[in-house]
């Protein structure tokens, strides 16, 4: 089995998978880094969004061939103190919480590209990503509070 | 507003509840090895630390009753919120059917407050004995709060941690008095779900993520219609795939060793067992299945169309309840006033697809898994294997969403035959097209109103028949609430010979109800010139008479209930409903306004929908939801049931549609299975009205009133009157 170099959250790993292995399952089934999710496996829910050099992508569409060397970030990666994590815990966004790592790692994304988004941008940059549980309201209170709050 | 709790005294002795559960237990330890001196019932231990330790007995799935149930606990114990600790309960008998029985229904909070609070009661009583002993004062001069016992004259107050050992040598009282409502300090105010960090950092396990020594995974190819069985399967193509471990027939046992109900139970079918979930995955879109044939009519949507048809003709299965003679009245009428609502089949689409993790050995198999209904479930699986249920141990993690579909034994029951097979863990993971296409679904289902009217549009008759197939009857359970009782009353059930299984689905039975009594109810307001909402409030503060008899007395409804709780709920939500259509119309006024309401259990819950519609596009701007659930215990999770509850409603209201095939479902995935995304998601305003009755469910109560509400909005601004779910793409009509 063919083996790769990742870097993930700024850790080296070493992984034996096939090439075709989409990078959400090396990283729930292969290193156990649980926290980007299955949804739908066909790019259409986004709860396996991660960072791929600064750009969201989902984690279950994209072959573990495509990653090596390149900059990969999972939520796992990103500092509890974060503020778009601050700001989706003043607001409570999570009920089910499962789709809220995608989610947050959507919503980072968008902010690190437009600290200032408007209506329309946010709703473009968070369109892929489904909320069963139906938290859009806060979601969307949570990235003006988090643009608000970011250091510039 | 009475106050119902004001010092109120219950005697533990006669439930022979709280006593049997409050015995304490001496100096045990806990799972850290930290030692725990008072362990007044089997949901709390306090150590020399202060802190409280608390066992959640129910599933969470996002409702957030993990952080509601220990803020009940925690206000009746007189805890400081801060030094509690709440844990998951594994699920074990010995807790009973009043402290880990289902979690559904909205009831969670509901069920669980007397008990909690009886415990809670019970644990104050005891460290108040124990303060007042070790202060050497009166106990009756001694109160509980914020996790101090204070003598009221001295002020002397000594910490929960300090008093752990003596009480648990005071004597188990027999009596509790229940703290004043006016004294609570954590109910009633905003508190994070305690889940909320873990979520935040990836780290709360779902049962998507247990990893056990030695596991497999295992991808199942089902029946695509329920019932049918393998004939063969290419188990050796698929073998030969690097990374498969095994080919797997697994079939459904339970029909014959169970007589009951198999319609929700496991499908028959082949599992690809791999040792990752996308090996598993990937090898079982290779796998080809000969099936057994379909023994089905009604295959598809044509022949449900022309059943349903047919149905419209005969008399009724039985009747569910009758007050006078409806039918004479409609005899002796000319004029009556009859409109049809139709809700479709519908999936769950909860965002984590079902998973469940076996480890079947001798004497012994454990289970993690998320189920809403423990004690069901292993009963049911464990008929399969020949176990009882105290074989199991069951881990019940909380859930990436439920709504109803884990209320079933399908994946576990999977889980544990496939390790009992292979002779190690074996984790079941369903894929999304699982989820949508081989599922049990929210029932296909028609309401037909009819109405008899007198002089002046006065209704002399209300007939209402459901056309629904005998397995949606039995979640009747979940019976809604008629609330109109101004003249004589007949409901009554037409079977229609549907096969694909119903499940529970969020607000279950409420939803098609709502959406034809509450359509109905407009539309029957217009034809008589009325205005919807006052002709509403007309019909409630007019009531003539409750059902006594129940046709065939299938149900039990309270009826004092609905007269009592109901009705004046109703009344003060559609009040309120109209103060803020007078506010509306003065400030604003361009959009359109439409009203619906519906009791889910002993709420009540009415919105206003503001919608516009240009050029066939809809677009609504803003649900403001009322809500009447007796005591709220956490606004702020409060709040998040109803905003989730109604994009649910939304998402089935534009979206859901379940449709058949030769019998197999078309759906496959969230790109023919839409459902809301934020994009259309409108603001959201939430009123609870302020109630100090007893708790009353909320994670249910938002979604029924949607579908009617948006519809009434539509009418009003068009004319046109859509009485058919999903609508877009009715007429044309798109989302703007
Ligand atoms: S799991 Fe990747 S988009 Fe749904
Ligand atoms: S919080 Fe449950 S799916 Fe989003």
């Amino acid at each position: 089995m063919p083996r790769f170099i990742l870097n993930i959250n700024d850790i080296e790993y070493t992984v034996e998978a096939p090439e075709r292995m989409p990078i959400l399952w090396v990283l729930r089934d292969k290193l156990n880094l649980t926290g980007s999710k299955f949804g739908c496996g066909i790019g259409q829910c986004g709860a396996c969004t991660i960072h791929v050099d600064g750009t969201p992508v989902r984690g279950c569409c994209v072959p573990v061939k495509a990653l090596e060397g390149k900059v990969l970030r999972t939520i796992e990666g990103v500092p509890t103190e974060h503020p778009v994590k601050e700001s989706w815990r003043k607001l409570d966004v999570a009920q089910c919480g499962y789709c809220q790592t995608g989610q947050i790692m959507s919503a980072i994304a968008l902010l690190d590209r437009k600290p200032k988004p408007t209506r329309e941008e946010i709703n473009r940059a968070m369109k892929g990503n489904i909320c069963r549980c139906g938290t859009y309201k806060r979601i969307k209170n949570a990235i003006k509070e988090a643009s608000k709050n970011q250091i510039a | 507003m009475k106050r119902r709790f004001f010092i109120q005294t219950v005697s533990l002795g006669s439930s022979g509840f709280a006593l049997g559960a409050a015995v304490p237990f001496l100096g045990s330890n806990d799972s850290l090895g930290k030692k725990v001196v008072f362990e007044p019932n089997l949901l709390m231990s306090l150590g020399e630390d202060g802190i409280v330790r608390f066992k959640y007995t129910r599933h969470e799935m996002g409702q957030g009753s993990f952080t509601g149930l220990a803020m009940i606990f925690a206000e009746e114990l007189g805890a400081d919120w801060e030094k509690i600790q709440v844990s998951q309960a594994d699920y074990d008998e010995k807790y009973g059917n009043r402290l880990y029985g289902n979690t559904g229904g909205s009831g969670t909070v509901r069920r669980m407050w007397e008990p909690l609070r009886e415990l809670a009661a019970t644990a104050r009583t005891m460290l108040i004995s124990a303060a007042a002993e070790k202060m050497n004062v009166p106990t009756e001069e001694c109160f509980a709060n914020n996790g101090l016992v204070i003598h009221k004259p001295s002020k002397q107050r000594v910490p929960f941690g300090e008093l752990a050992s003596l009480a648990s040598h005071q004597e188990v009282p027999k009596t509790v008095t229940f703290r004043d409502v006016a004294d609570y300090n954590i109910i009633g105010t905003p508190k994070k779900n305690l889940n909320q960090d873990k979520i935040l950092d990836g780290k709360l396990q779902y049962s998507m993520d247990v990893v056990v020594d030695n596991m497999v995974y295992a991808c199942i190819v089902r029946a695509p219609i329920m019932g049918l069985d393998v004939i063969s399967f290419n188990a050796e193509e698929v073998k030969n795939i690097e990374g498969v471990v095994d080919v797997l027939q697994v079939s459904n046992r339970l029909k014959e060793v169970d007589e009951s109900d198999t319609k929700t139970s496991m499908r028959n079918g082949v599992a690809v067992i791999a040792k990752d979930t996308w090996t598993a995955f990937e090898a079982a879109e290779k796998l080809q299945v000969e099936w057994t044939d379909s023994p089905l009519e009604n295959g598809n949507m044509e022949s449900i169309e022309n059943d349903l048809a047919m149905a419209k003709g005969n008399s009724a299965t039985y009747t569910i309840f009758e007050t006078g003679d409806v039918v004479d009245e409609f005899k002796n009428t000319t004029s009556t006033f009859s409109r049809t609502y139709r809700n479709p089949f519908q999936a769950h689409a909860l965002m984590e697809p079902m998973c469940a993790t076996a480890d079947y050995k001798k004497d012994r198999c454990e289970v993690w898994s998320s189920t809403q209904h423990p004690n069901r479930i292993l009963q049911r699986t464990g008929k399969v294997v020949d176990r009882p249920i105290s074989f199991f141990l069951l881990h019940n993690l909380p859930c990436g969403g439920s709504f109803g579909r884990r209320f079933y034994d399908d994946f576990i029951t999977e889980a544990v035959v496939l390790s009992k097979m292979l002779k190690r863990p074996v984790k079941v993971v369903w894929n999304r097209k699982d989820e949508i296409a081989t599922s049990g679904y929210h029932a296909l289902q028609e309401e037909e109103h009819t109405v008899s009217l007198g002089e002046n549009g006065k209704i002399l008759g209300w007939r209402l028949r459901e056309y629904m197939s005998a397995q949606t009857e039995e979640l009747q359970w979940a019976f809604p609430f008629q609330i109109y009782y101004n003249t004589q009353r007949l409901q009554e059930v037409v079977q229609v010979p549907f096969r694909l299984p119903i499940m529970a689905w969020r607000s279950v039975q409420a939803h098609p109800h709502a959406l034809g009594l509450e359509s109905f109810v407009d539309e029957l307001a217009k034809y008589l010139g009325k205005d919807p909402l006052d002709y509403r409030l007309e019909l409630l503060e007019n009531q003539i008479e409750f059902p006594k008899s129940f046709g065939e007395k299938r149900f039990e409804v309270n009826f004092n209930s609905v007269k009592e709780i109901l009705v004046p709920r109703a009344i003060r939500v559609y009040k309120e409903l109209s103060r803020l259509r007078n506010q509306y119309v003065t400030s604003n006024g361009e959009n359109t306004l439409g009203f619906a309401g519906h009791s889910f259990g002993p709420t009540f819950a009415g919105q206003m929908a503001e919608i516009s519609l240009e050029n066939n596009k809809l677009q609504v701007h803003k649900i403001t939801c009322v809500v009447d659930c007796g005591l709220v215990i956490n606004p702020q999770l409060a709040a998040n049931q109803i905003e989730g509850s109604i994009i649910w409603g939304l998402s089935a209201l534009y979206y859901n549609n379940i449709t058949l095939k030769e019998g197999k479902v078309e759906q496959q995935n969230f790109h023919d299975y839409k459902v809301l995304r934020i994009d259309k998601s409108p603001e959201v305003e939430v009123i609870f009205l302020k109630n100090e009755d007893a708790p009353s469910g909320i994670g249910e109560p938002g979604v029924p009133p949607v579908a009617p509400a948006i519809l009434n909005a539509i009418c009003n601004a068009t004319g046109k009157r859509i009485r058919k779910l999903p609508i877009i793409g009715i007429d044309n009509l798109e989302l703007a």
